[in-house]
């Protein structure tokens, strides 16, 4: 039986009507929620800066965060950095009434000395970003509104 | 951390937060451009008479100061402000305002050095009722509301 997976918001940081982070949380692979509450001092304050940075709408700087859509495989990926601490997860359009909304659903927690990022850190959260579980996981957060023939449920 | 009242920011816990997030913005901006190209971080170590290695320290939120703040942005050839200001957010529900919205906002006005600049600088806009006598007006800003979902890109323009 696949594991239940949840999803929870990013408290304490910018509320943004554009952006928003959360962490995907339910299996043994999914660690980046705990990493992330285990942050102390300086590395807790470090990853919520890089975080509110990019909640303000800011394009990098790369050495705080960046995506990977040069990788056509992984081009949904996301990495938040500090020092050797790297938090990974997808971007995500979850909501329909607002298409343009982009959530980051952090998924895995690693840590890194190589420039270049782990490829299999990312096989990971593309496989997580396709799973049902987490695309259920988000909707409970961010409910789809369109009904079943894909219009919206609002009426003029 | 995470135990924060969820209705306020993580800045608000203590003063060494509002001054980690904005040194981390204040370096952000130094970041940007190195990764540009427009300074490498060996010949800003060149201009500051430091190793790379001190530079990277000194590009540590936690080592900033106003006066290694100074010596890093002149050594990008840039200046650097200390800006108060009042966004109508006494508890700190939303954090500080990125430096980097208040730097696109003086470009987006003319890069004014003076008042006078800055006075002459603002285009007349009928619907804020603007005039340059008005200018010379002490004005109460706190109660100028833009609302935040209102498109006022074509009105500036």
């Amino acid at each position: 039986m696949p594991p239940t997976l949840t999803f929870r918001l990013l408290t304490g940081c910018r509320v943004s009507s554009e952006r928003s982070i959360g962490f995907l949380e339910g299996h043994s692979e999914l660690t980046a929620g705990v990493a992330f509450d285990g942050f102390g001092g300086a590395n807790a304050r470090a990853f919520r800066s890089r975080m509110d940075q990019w909640l303000d709408g800011a394009h990098g700087p790369n050495s705080y965060f960046h995506n990977f859509k040069h990788d056509p495989e992984h081009r949904n990926c996301f990495v938040f950095k500090y020092n050797e601490h790297r938090l990974y997860g997808f971007l995500y359009h979850p909501r329909d009434d607002d298409p343009r909304f982009q959530l980051c659903s952090l998924c895995i927690y690693a840590t890194k000395h190589e420039h270049n990022s782990d490829r299999s850190e990312l096989d990971r959260v593309e496989q997580w970003r396709k799973s049902l579980g987490a695309q259920e996981a988000i909707s409970k957060t961010y409910p789809k509104t369109k009904n079943e023939k894909g219009g919206s449920p609002w009426k003029n | 951390m995470e135990k924060l009242n969820s209705s306020t920011h993580w800045t608000a816990e203590s003063t060494e937060n509002f001054v980690h997030r904005i040194a981390s913005d204040f370096i952000a901006q130094l970041e940007i451009k190195i990764e540009k190209g427009e300074v490498s971080r060996s010949e800003l170590a060149h201009r500051l008479d430091r190793t790379p290695g001190r530079v990277s320290q000194l590009l540590n939120p936690g080592n900033i100061t106003i006066g290694s703040a100074v010596r890093l942005v002149r050594a990008v050839g840039m200046k650097v402000a200390l800006v108060a200001y009042d966004d109508n957010d006494p508890e700190n529900h939303n954090g500080p305002v990125n430096s980097g919205i208040f730097y696109r906002c003086w470009k987006h006005m003319g890069a004014p050095i003076t008042f006078f600049e800055l006075n002459h600088s603002v285009a007349p806009v009928g619907q804020f009722g603007y005039s340059d006598a008005a200018a010379n007006i002490e004005m109460d800003f706190r109660d100028v509301r833009i609302d935040r979902n209102a498109i006022t890109w074509a009105v500036i323009n």
